[in-house]
């Protein structure tokens, strides 16, 4: 029991003294660097998604206006009646869609792993 | 103290992280010195840590201290980075004979500066859950509670590891103490 007590008394006066400092002075200095360039990486990120959204949006607004108005124009180009583009139109319009709505889902589940929130 | 910084971070503020930093990273850089013992590899692991920290504030709901919350990281990326080390792994087990008895203690009166060297020295001779058991527990002060919470140890396990890290310090120390002696005088 005494000689546990010598040990504990022995420990608590020693160990304090295993505490280490950083070696590196300009440790700080460095990770603020990084942290602030990690932000502006951030920024950028959140501004070209957001202009992703304005013309993703833009453009499924104007293809959806253009496969409405499409098959009721009465007109021709080169002898062929416009509205034989709809189907095609409308095939190439929703793969665009479809894919870029897909890329976005990817781009937002990646970044909520990596950084927990999306800016 | 910490709140107010943190909920600044959070505001935006990244200029008050540097107060995080400089208050967390010598006793964040001592735990990862007791794992990898390398203070190129403990730096590393710092700085992953503290953008961990960082990128992940918002997740930080106080349940427990900051310390605590921090420490955590700091010790799973350091153990994530051992497991990587395969090569790299050196056989730690240095226990004492059965002729052991006691410790030396005028390593007491020795200088300051050289108690330091045989602390530390001996400290990097241990095994890394050993080291960092005796650092959370004396260095810290943590409870055992607060030291299962950041390693993920059962209590029982972390009272036998500090049982053990105890026996093999003193013998480390007494061995290098020693040895300096003989250097010394």
């Amino acid at each position: 029991m005494k000689t546990e007590e010598t040990d504990e008394a022995f420990f608590r006066e020693l160990m304090p003294k295993s505490k280490l400092d950083v070696p590196f002075p300009d440790f700080d200095d460095r990770l603020m660097l990084l942290i602030q360039k990690k932000e502006l990486q951030k920024a950028s990120i959140s501004r070209d998604v957001k202009l992703s959204w304005i013309f993703f949006i833009l453009g499924s607004v104007f293809g959806i206006i253009i496969s409405v108005i499409l098959p009721r124009l009465h007109l021709s180009e080169q002898g062929i009646p416009l509205e034989k583009f709809t189907v095609p139109f409308l095939i190439v319009f929703s793969y665009l869609l479809v894919t870029q709505l897909n890329s976005f889902l990817d781009f937002f589940k990646k970044h909520k792993n990596t950084n927990g929130t999306l800016a | 103290m910490d709140d107010k910084f943190i909920h600044k971070v959070l505001a935006g503020d990244t200029e008050a992280f540097r107060y995080i930093i400089s208050k967390y990273k010598d006793m964040a850089y001592s735990i990862a010195m007791s794992i990898l013992k390398d203070e190129f590899y403990a730096e590393e692991i710092l700085q992953i840590s503290f953008i961990n920290a960082y990128d992940n504030l918002n997740t930080f709901k106080g349940a427990s201290k900051f310390s605590t919350w921090f420490y955590r990281i700091v010790i799973n990326e350091s153990f994530k980075h051992l497991k990587k080390q395969k090569n790299a792994l050196v056989n730690f087990v240095e226990t004492p004979p059965d002729n052991f008895t006691c410790i030396d203690y005028s390593i007491l009166q020795l200088e300051e500066d050289l108690q330091k060297y045989i602390i530390n020295e001996a400290l990097k001779r241990l095994s890394p859950n050993e080291s960092l058991a005796l650092r959370l527990f004396y260095l810290e002060e943590n409870s055992i509670d607060d030291i299962q919470e950041m390693t993920g140890w059962s209590v029982s396990n972390t009272k036998v590891i500090i049982h053990r890290a105890r026996i093999n310090m003193k013998y480390i120390v007494t061995e290098i103490y020693k040895l300096d002696k003989k250097v010394l005088y």
